[in-house]
């Protein structure tokens, strides 16, 4: 990333936000120690409550990677790791459903294979000191639990967890209970659960009427699942120690050296691949002659190295995500883009500007989109991701007779008409998103936007007779511009918005359409807003 | 005597493990009443009520003319044809009507009898809204229900249609979606025959126990510090914990299998008769060596949207996923049936997706079929075939057309569990208010079955039609 843009975007942030530790007023209080240049509606407004919620399978792994310095060779426990279900907020993974029995278990299973594989394969990573004596234990547990746990462990901590490894390594040796003690750290609640519940009331939440600060761990933990998608480092752990997290230049400190963190690249990819779903492009099987592992693995990895350019190394905006005529594939790609091979594998290349538009034309995203209903589930892909305005789901007991048109026959017209005519300016590409008749000029349809609901931004609505301006459409619009914030506060979070957070989410969509589309100081906005600092406090 | 102590002491003894459950087989002891509800995709092909030009017959007795209830015929309906062994078992229900009103969130209301809870908006993922015919049973029978799936795309997050057995509201059970898991929770995972390996077995378990209560003491510690509303899910946590603990004591469930699960993908779509074969033995083993009285096998994400058959010993080959060859069968959405291919646009017809969709309707019946056949070549406790004593029903989630109108259920078993088979009975018509018979009447009958005495089961409303299956 260009660290000058950055410092630039951050000390841009830095001038409006009212800082959390310089404040003294009651919580409470309408308008109190609000900076001049804040809308005072801010005073009066509050966030809603984020419930309890597991790390998803994700962020475990990445937790796990990084606590362990394990890589990606453990795929079998990876495996059995994935297939641990997590919840749904709008979109987004998030473990806000209760885990039942059987998730138990895998999370047992799980923590015991990763605990005996870190011993054998990282002990050294993992242990400098000799375990046989009893300060080598303890400064273990106080370190590694410290990293596992996300912050400072108590003295009862300490002592559980040394009780545990002495009543192993009497009977079963030192290596067995290490291999129990890592275990036990994974296989614990505060391991396994965000604890934005530890509060620091000695802060007040600085004008988000019914919110409480995080702790600095708490606060270091969230900032660290956004930027990283994984557990802070100890660098981070420190500075919320330190009581650096606790003003905005130390905040911003830590968000300017985390987005420059190779780490960063996982929130990207793992944001994307959850906004494209593109984890449902893996368990696609289809039987065209051109269907394999490799080009659906081709097809993720082209997304996934377009997005992390983008964000990384290009302008991160929204008009190169949804328009930019250039990406990177390989051959089987090329071929089906119908231009020649880069020289090198997932080399960047050029495309025709007038058939490929971003990432609405990856083959990941029409294929995705494109095999079952193509005009409907790429037309609600739109709707739905990019312009936030999903419509309802079919009304009940809807006895179909199959002669019926969906654009023609109520109900199903009233809501079909605002997918299928977007899904319809799609036609022109298979269902693997191939280009079916690329020199042909009439193979070119329309996109129509129709808005029943009178909720769009009104420049959006209409016939857009070509593919770039109904891109270029989308890029510059306001609505999604919110829509975006939208989708990366879901992430942020781990839970859907309500209407008491329509505050934060009209903020940060009118910043970054005055950002020009700039999603990475979108990010930067959040990991700075004084509500991401808090929580709702508690209902009694 | 203390835990660790008495498993310390099994690791001692040179006698027979005491904690493995071994019953009797054909002793003339009283059999328990035992349940397995399989599911399947979509729904068996019925065309009645839809547009009369869309009518298909094949689901139907041919025998059949009107009224409530006929005697099977020798040639059982074209799809039920795999089912003809066991005529004399079977008894298939049709006109049930769904408890939840859009179709395609049916799967959280079949064995719950609530319509869908949607805890996080209209366009989240749903879930049931109370517990499931087999949680209910497993607590007032006092045993584990054996929850066992093949893929139902947890993996890919895909919405919805995921789960159908529930806690309680919003509490999904995840099921076991890997025979292997599945054999090693029934089994253990250790040869007994050999002593080294019990010793270290012993010896882990006692680690694990250790594991355990450190565990439960952070929940303990944990609960202490969040709010009063995330409270539940801790407590629920804790008792998961504290029922693994339990577990410990009780080692594995039985002594062994007949035989351990190969090495293969089982969330692979071409290995889905395999995994349901395998989960099929490891249930009525669990059965037969009295693990539990109740087992749900779930044949996958109940849309079927990404179940593609490619299975040569059935004779279906498709490039089309199940749910594609139901939309086609009722020759819903033409448009969406089609796919680019080399610039050819090609569509699945209805005649394909008739053809099709009997195949796989004719798959899932013989997967059915093998499970019968299964309970009858096991004997139960009480000398007699385990059928006898075995309620067993294959449920699917869609009716006419794609919706919760007329499903169609086939139940199986014998006298130990009031089954009375050889017909086919119409239960209901999704028509008329006062002629729908709501899952419900299904659900308190199945808990009948199982001698546990309701009234109602799910909303209660809907509980106004009583049925039995004799």
């Amino acid at each position: 990333m260009d660290s000058m843009r950055l410092i630039g975007a951050l000390c841009a942030l830095l001038l409006p936000l009212p800082t959390l530790s310089g404040c003294t007023g009651m919580v409470h209080e309408p308008g109190a120690q609000n900076d001049p240049g804040e809308p005072q509606a801010n005073a009066r407004s509050a966030i809603s409550a984020s419930p309890l919620r597991r790390l998803t399978s994700t962020e475990y792994r990445n937790t796990a990677q990084d606590l362990l310095g394990q890589g990606d060779e453990l795929t079998a426990i990876w495996s059995e790791l994935a297939s641990i279900p997590d919840g749904d907020a709008h979109g987004f993974a998030s473990g806000n459903i209760a885990a039942d029995l059987e998730v138990i278990r895998q999370y047992q299973s799980v923590a015991e294979k990763l605990a005996e594989a870190a011993v054998s394969t990282q002990r050294s990573f993992l242990v400098s000191c000799d375990l046989g004596t009893p300060e080598c234990v303890e400064q273990f547990i106080t370190q590694f639990g410290r990293r596992a746990f996300r912050r400072p462990l108590s003295s009862a901590d300490v002592e559980r967890y040394v009780a545990l490894y002495r009543a192993v390594s009497e009977a079963d040796g030192l290596d067995l209970a290490l291999e129990t003690v890592i275990a036990g750290f994974l296989f614990s609640p505060n391991f396994l659960y965000h604890k934005e519940f530890m509060t620091n009331a000695s802060q007040n939440s600085n004008g988000v009427d019914g919110a409480i600060a995080l702790d600095p761990y708490a606060f270091a933990s969230r900032l660290s699942y956004l930027l990283w998608s994984s557990m802070p480092d100890d660098e981070l752990l420190d500075a919320a120690g330190a009581g650096d997290l606790d003003d905005d230049t130390g905040v911003a400190a830590q968000v300017e050296r985390m987005v420059d963190d190779p780490r960063f690249a996982r929130t990207i990819n793992n944001f994307h691949e959850q906004w494209l779903e593109l984890s449902l492009l893996e368990s696609t099987e289809r039987t065209d002659p051109e269907w394999n592992d490799s080009l659906k693995q081709a097809m993720r990895q082209e997304t996934m190295q377009f997005v992390d350019y983008v964000w990384r190394q290009g302008d991160a905006r929204i008009e190169t995500l949804l328009g930019a005529s250039f990406s990177f594939v390989n051959g089987p790609l090329a071929e089906l883009y119908g231009i020649d091979p880069p020289s090198k594998d997932f080399d960047r290349v050029d495309l025709n500007p007038d058939e490929r538009s971003g990432l609405l034309t990856h083959a990941s995203v029409l294929t995705q989109f494109g095999t079952v209903f193509p005009e409907v589930h790429r037309g609600l892909f739109i709707r739905d991701r990019i312009l936030c305005d999903r419509p309802p789901p079919p009304p009940p007991d809807l006895e179909l007779d199959g002669t019926v048109s969906r654009l023609e026959t109520q109900p199903c017209s009233g809501c079909h008409v605002s997918m299928d005519p977007i899904g319809q300016g799609f036609a022109g590409y298979d269902s693997m998103g191939r280009k079916e008749n690329p020199d042909s000029a009439d193979d070119r349809p329309a996109f129509q936007v129709h808005d029943n609901s009178r909720s769009l931004d009104p420049s959006l609505v209409g016939t857009f007779s070509s593919l770039r301006e109904f891109a270029r459409r989308l890029a510059t619009s306001e609505h999604v511009a919110r829509c975006m914030s939208t989708e990366w506060f879901r992430f942020a979070m781990g839970r859907g918005e309500s209407e008491r957070d329509a505050w934060v989410l009209d903020q940060l969509g009118t910043d970054l359409a005055e950002a020009d589309g700039d999603l990475r100081h979108l990010l930067l906005r959040i990991a700075m807003s004084p509500w991401f600092r808090a929580r709702a406090e508690a209902t009694p | 005597m203390n835990r660790r102590l008495f498993l310390g002491g099994i690791a001692g003894a040179a006698a027979s493990i005491p904690f493995l459950r071994t019953f009797p087989i054909g002793a003339n002891s009283a059999a328990l009443p035992k349940l397995i509800l399989m599911s399947s995709p979509n729904g068996f092909l019925v065309g009645r009520n839809g547009n009369t030009n869309l009518n298909y017959e094949g689901w139907q007795p041919s025998n059949f003319s009107g009224g409530g209830e006929v005697a099977l015929p020798e040639r059982l309906p074209e799809v039920f044809r795999p089912l003809e062994p066991h005529r004399g078992r079977i008894l298939l229900l049709d006109g049930l009507f769904g408890a939840e009103a859009h179709a395609h969130c049916g799967s959280a209301g079949l064995l719950t009898g609530f319509p869908a809870s949607f805890p996080n908006g209209r366009n989240a993922t749903f879930f049931g809204g109370g517990p499931s015919v087999d949680q209910f049973l497993g607590s007032q029978l006092g045993v584990d229900p054996l929850n066992l799936a093949f893929n139902i795309q947890l993996q890919a997050m895909e919405k919805g249609e995921r789960y159908w057995c529930y806690t309680k509201k919003d509490a999904p059970v995840t099921p076991i979606q890997d025979p292997r898991v599945a054999f090693t929770r029934v089994f253990g995972d250790v040869d007994l025959s050999d002593a080294a390996a019990r010793r270290a077995a012993e010896a882990r378990q006692i680690r694990r126990g250790h594991v355990l209560d450190t565990v439960a003491q952070d929940l303990k510690s944990m609960l202490q510090k969040v709010p009063a509303s995330d409270r539940p899910r801790i407590e629920q946590h804790l008792e998961h914990v504290d029922k693994l603990n339990t577990d410990l004591l009780s080692g594995p469930a039985c002594a062994d299998g007949s035989s351990d699960v190969g090495d293969y993908d089982p969330f692979k779509s071409q290995n889905f008769p395999r995994v349901i074969r395998d989960h099929s033995r490891i249930a009525v083993e669990a059965l037969a060596c009295g693990a539990t009285q109740i087992v749900t096998l779930q044949c996958g994400h109940m849309g079927g949207a990404r179940l593609i058959p490619n299975w040569p010993e059935f004779d279906i080959s498709s490039t089309y996923a199940d749910h594609a060859i139901a939309h086609a069968f009722a020759d819903l959405d033409g448009a969406g049936r089609c796919k680019t291919v080399n610039n050819v646009r090609t569509c699945l017809p209805r005649s394909t997706g008739i053809t099709q969709g009997i195949k796989m309707q004719r798959v899932y019946n013989k997967l059915f079929a093998e499970l019968i056949n299964r309970l009858k070549n096991t004997i139960d406790t009480d000398g007699r075939p385990m059928i006898e004593n075995t309620l067993v029903a294959h449920i699917k989630p869609m009716g006419t057309n794609h919706s919760r109108t007329n499903l169609m259920w086939v139940v199986a078993g014998g006298d130990g569990v009031g089954v009375r088979g050889g017909r086919y009975q119409i239960v209901g018509n999704g028509k008329s208010d006062g002629e729908k018979r709501w899952v419900n009447n299904f659900l308190v009958a199945v808990c009948r079955s199982m001698g546990v005495d309701v009234e109602t089961f799910g909303q209660k409303s809907n509980c106004r039609r009583p049925m039995s299956f004799d």
